[in-house]
């Protein structure tokens, strides 16, 4: 009898687990906060009170009776929109009665009911039914409210002309701590993205490389999949295990290769008894030879280099517009010309070094172009947090742009020349799941340091990722360029490539389109919706974190699926047509859930099509013998660069002329029209016929 | 049979309570360091307000004056209005008053010192336009000097004129910071160490159903259970000696003759 682990309820605990650490920090948060936050908003309500008593005073010594006031409600407006802490004014006279109330706007209707309420109840209990201006006990705090009571001065001085009250909210504390709690949400996931890649490097040491090694043999053969081998060579009782089930697997393709090595008969049962055979062999993978461990070991490797360099630039991004535009720049230059230039610029170097990356490869091999790549990243940046000079900020993000495209450029390249081995989307999604991961946690790390350490800190810190980066590089052995990779970089081979026509349909049908509706909905569509909805800022960050998790979570196993179904149209034209599904939605739903499934449903388009696009680009390229995948690699994402830089600029004209509404309509459209046309007009070769088949050879 | 505990069993299990302990650790501390900067963050922001509301104040004054043609500098009672302010509320750290060069026009300071924002910081807020009707630009920041608003004074026909400038400490939030991240951190601490240890001990009684798993894998006729919750090396050798059995049917030649 065998017991199956399930892994279910053990989840399930870790999970309670997790979530009652995460209420008992939110709890303890409040009742740690609770009294300091009351301390400043009565200073502030004091304070506000204090301003509008003055005003009320001078109208009342020209000799304003309190109840003949005009003009009270529109002051009362006013500072409602400007002090969003404070809940209610209202005007009481002499003798305590309530003349005009004003309720927040952000206040319910039963709530403001509620105020209403309170200040009858706090004008019937006069001077000593509530907190006075100088601060002391409140006994109707259980309507949810506090009031600080300001005596208004007759003209002569000697007797109270009036009152006013300033309410806010007792549980202002609360809405702190709900928004804590979606903090916490968010820590939880960076947490466990976190973990998850340090597990993954780890999986590449020496020791606990073996272990996870060994766990994806045993988990391969519980599948029923042969195609690899027990690492464990030593003399303990798990190698041995390893190396008994190595010598059964042996023994099956042994027997298996023995029962085909007869000739197929052209016809009858014998042949299909063979096709059955060949047909067996090849699902439990005996058929090619074993997989090698080697390259999982690199692409975990070059994951973390990946994820490191992304990271590098993710903590600086949150705050290096606002950088910028404080520096010592030319005074005729505006601060949003402060912002843009410096960012123009690293965008523009990091596009123009895409093409560069294979060849500088070739030439001077993976070792050395990465750590030259890594370098040109973190030198800069550190150089940046000793900067004041604006100019000198431009230069340096130009050199860190450039580095910076060299360093993904050259990842990729690497990574389809690893996924020769273990399957070439797969490959790339690992180097889109690093990316993607960077761009979650890094912009909160990166925020939370620059609040706290500054802004030369977090500088020094994205230096450091990039260095540590550099350090990876050096310790990785050299990946070697396939034997078809012979190609050199030239505009003959760059015009063959603008030529090739179904390229250009995959990049003006997908890519293109694709990139456009991603950077156009998350850099435009999302926040102006957001800011119409009248939400704060910090929706849009949440939403546009929903389009990295739903790419997180969905990329690396569309890539396993892609390879394993040795597919990619399917996939190409399905993440086209879920992105679309988003628009739609987006254009269908009002309000955030519309923004929601435009965001999550995305990313998940975007993800289940990202990696088997470019795998299909380049073996496209292969396929037409004037260049080789990787030059076409490069080529390929500054097209598509340029194109999703286009997207905002499309949109954004959209959008002022026609409306969110019919921008995500346009988008939706372009998306499902560029899906069809790659359906149609792109014919994928038969399964199996490709040089990306896992255990293939080059 | 002696107990070996080499292999991938001992770093398995480290492994996984690292994991769970790294992660809970990274997590609630993370979780912790949020928590207080939100804290931090309620209360610089109504300190922000509060600021906020006091340099209104004092340009309102500023404007009313220069609406009757009184340059800032000649409005002598300026000290006097900003004396006022800063004994309505105690916790003010400054105001200062800067004509359109960003010069020090008048000063009023708790400390007595005559801090100011930099000067390029101040020229630039003087060079931004806005509508005479609409309200003045203003500039809301923190940094080491504390809480801070830069807020332009317009003459009546909108034209710039000079800027106000109020400042509370940022001591009161820092302080509610630290002394919130410390107390949190501590419960952080204590809940990861939990989670750890609740971790090791769960892994650590797997693993000693995992060596007797193994013992049984070898000695057939024994109830195989799984070693640890990674690896499902019974269920595995379970599918390997099926594939066995079935390239043993299918070996079969068709005709009853074995092809092998």
């Amino acid at each position: 009898m065998t017991t199956r682990f399930a892994p279910l309820p053990w989840l399930a605990a870790l999970a309670a687990l997790v979530l009652s650490s995460v209420l008992t920090l939110a709890w303890l948060a409040r009742d740690l906060g609770a009294q300091r936050v009351i301390h400043t908003l009565n200073g502030n309500t004091t304070a506000i009170g204090t301003a509008l008593r003055i005003q009320f005073e001078r109208a009342v010594a020209v000799g304003m009776p309190i109840e003949e006031l005009v003009g009270v409600e529109p002051l009362f407006a006013e500072h409602l929109r400007r002090h969003r802490e404070v809940s209610f004014f209202a005007l009481l006279d002499a003798q305590q009665t309530p003349r005009v109330f004003s309720a927040s706007p952000t206040l319910s209707a039963p709530d403001a009911a509620r105020a209403r309420q309170h200040v009858h109840a706090a004008a019937g209990a006069g001077v000593g039914g509530d907190v006075g201006s100088g601060g002391g006990g409140g006994g109707l705090a259980a309507s949810g409210f506090r009031t600080v009571r300001t005596p208004i001065q007759a003209a002569d001085g000697s007797d109270t002309a009036g009152w006013l009250l300033t309410g806010y909210p007792v549980n202002y504390i609360d809405s702190q701590v709900n928004a804590v709690v979606t903090d916490l949400l968010v820590a939880v996931l960076i947490a466990i993205i976190l973990t998850l890649e340090m597990v993954r490097f780890a999986g590449s040491w020496r020791r606990w490389r073996l272990l996870f090694q060994f766990g994806t043999f045993v988990r391969s053969v519980q599948h029923g999949q042969l195609s690899v081998r027990s690492p464990l060579t030593a003399a303990d009782r798990w190698s041995q295990l390893g190396q008994d089930m190595n010598r059964r697997i042996e023994q099956l393709a042994l027997k298996l290769t023995g029962l085909l090595s007869a000739a197929p008969p052209a016809h009858g049962t014998d042949h299909a008894w063979h096709q059955r055979l060949r047909q067996w062999g090849a699902q439990h993978g005996l058929l090619a030879s074993p997989r090698p461990w080697q390259g999982s070991q690199s692409v975990s490797q070059l994951r973390m280099l990946v994820f490191l360099v992304a990271l590098s630039d993710e903590l600086v991004r949150p705050f290096m517009a606002v950088h910028a535009s404080q520096l010592n720049g030319p005074l005729a230059l505006s601060p949003e010309a402060l912002a843009g230039i410096p960012l123009t610029t690293f965008l523009l170097t990091w596009a123009l070094s895409q093409p560069f990356g294979a060849a500088l490869l070739r030439r001077h091999g993976s070792r050395l172009c990465l750590m030259g790549a890594t370098a040109a990243v973190g030198v800069p940046m550190l150089a940046t947090a000793f900067t004041t000079d604006w100019l000198a900020l431009t230069l340096l993000r130009g050199l860190t742009g450039a580095g910076f495209g060299f360093v993904l450029i050259c990842a990729q390249t690497l990574m389809l020349r690893l996924g020769r081995a273990t399957g070439r989307a797969a490959a790339m999604a690992e180097f889109v799941g690093a990316v993607v991961a960077a761009g979650i946690c890094g912009p909160v790390i990166g925020g939370l340091m620059t609040v706290k350490l500054g802004t030369p800190a977090t500088l020094v810190a994205s230096g450091m990722c990039a260095l540590a980066a550099l350090a990876l590089a050096a310790g990785q052995a050299a990946i070697a360029p396939p034997e078809s990779a012979s190609q050199p970089m030239s505009w003959g081979n760059l015009a063959a490539l603008v030529r090739h026509r179904r390229l250009r349909t995959l990049l003006l049908c997908s890519a293109i389109p694709g990139k456009l509706a991603a950077t156009a909905v998350l850099l435009l569509v999302v926040p102006l919706a957001v800011a119409d909805m009248g939400e704060s800022a910090s929706l849009t960050g949440r939403l546009l974190l929903l389009y990295f998790l739903a790419f997180w979570l969905v990329a690396r196993w569309a890539g396993r699926l892609s390879d394993r179904r040795r597919a990619r149209k399917p996939f190409v034209v399905a993440g086209g047509l879920v992105s679309a599904l988003g628009c739609g939605m987006g254009l269908a739903v009002d309000g955030v859930w519309g923004l929601v499934g435009l965001s999550f449903l995305l990313g998940l388009g975007q993800a289940w099509l990202s990696s088997p696009q470019i795998v299909w680009a380049t073996q496209m390229a292969e396929g037409h013998g004037t260049t080789d995948g990787e030059l076409i690699l490069g080529i390929y994402r500054l097209v598509e660069r340029f194109g999703g830089a286009l997207g905002p600029l499309l949109v954004a004209g959209l959008v002022s002329t026609q409306g969110l509404k019919a921008s995500l309509a346009v988008l939706a459209a372009a998306l499902v029209l560029g899906s069809a046309m790659t359906w149609l007009g792109l014919a994928e070769a038969a399964p199996g016929t490709r040089a990306d088949t896992p255990g293939s050879q080059p | 049979m002696t107990r070996q505990t080499t292999g991938p069993q001992l770093p398995g299990q480290a492994a996984w309570v690292a994991v769970i302990g790294m992660g809970m650790l990274a997590m609630l501390l993370f979780a912790s360091l949020l928590v207080s900067l939100r804290l931090e963050k309620a209360l610089t922001e109504l300190l922000a307000d509060r600021a906020e509301l006091m340099a209104r104040q004092l340009a309102g004054a500023m404007e009313g004056g220069l609406r009757f043609g009184v340059p800032l500098a000649d409005q002598a009672e300026t000290p006097r209005k900003m004396a006022a302010l800063s004994g309505l509320d105690p916790e003010l750290r400054a105001l200062a008053l800067f004509d359109d060069k960003a010069a020090v026009v008048f000063h009023q300071s708790a400390t007595g010192n005559q801090e100011a924002p930099d000067t390029r910081t101040i020229q630039r807020l003087l060079r931004l336009k806005g509508l005479a009707t609409a309200e003045a630009p203003k500039k809301v920041w923190t940094d080491a000097l504390g809480i801070q608003v830069l807020m332009q004074v317009r003459d009546a026909t909108g034209a710039v004129s000079g800027a106000v400038w109020a400042v509370y400490s940022a001591q009161a939030p820092q302080a509610a910071y630290a002394d919130s991240l410390r107390q949190l951190g501590l419960w952080a601490l204590v809940l990861a160490t939990a989670v750890t240890a609740l971790a090791a001990g769960v892994l650590g009684a797997m693993g000693r159903r995992g060596l007797r798993a193994l013992d049984n894998l070898q000695h057939p006729g024994a109830t195989p259970m799984p070693p640890w919750p990674v690896l499902p090396v019974p269920q595995a050798l379970v599918t390997l000696a099926q594939l066995e059995a079935e390239l043993a049917t299918l070996g079969q030649a068709p005709h009853g003759k074995d092809a092998a």
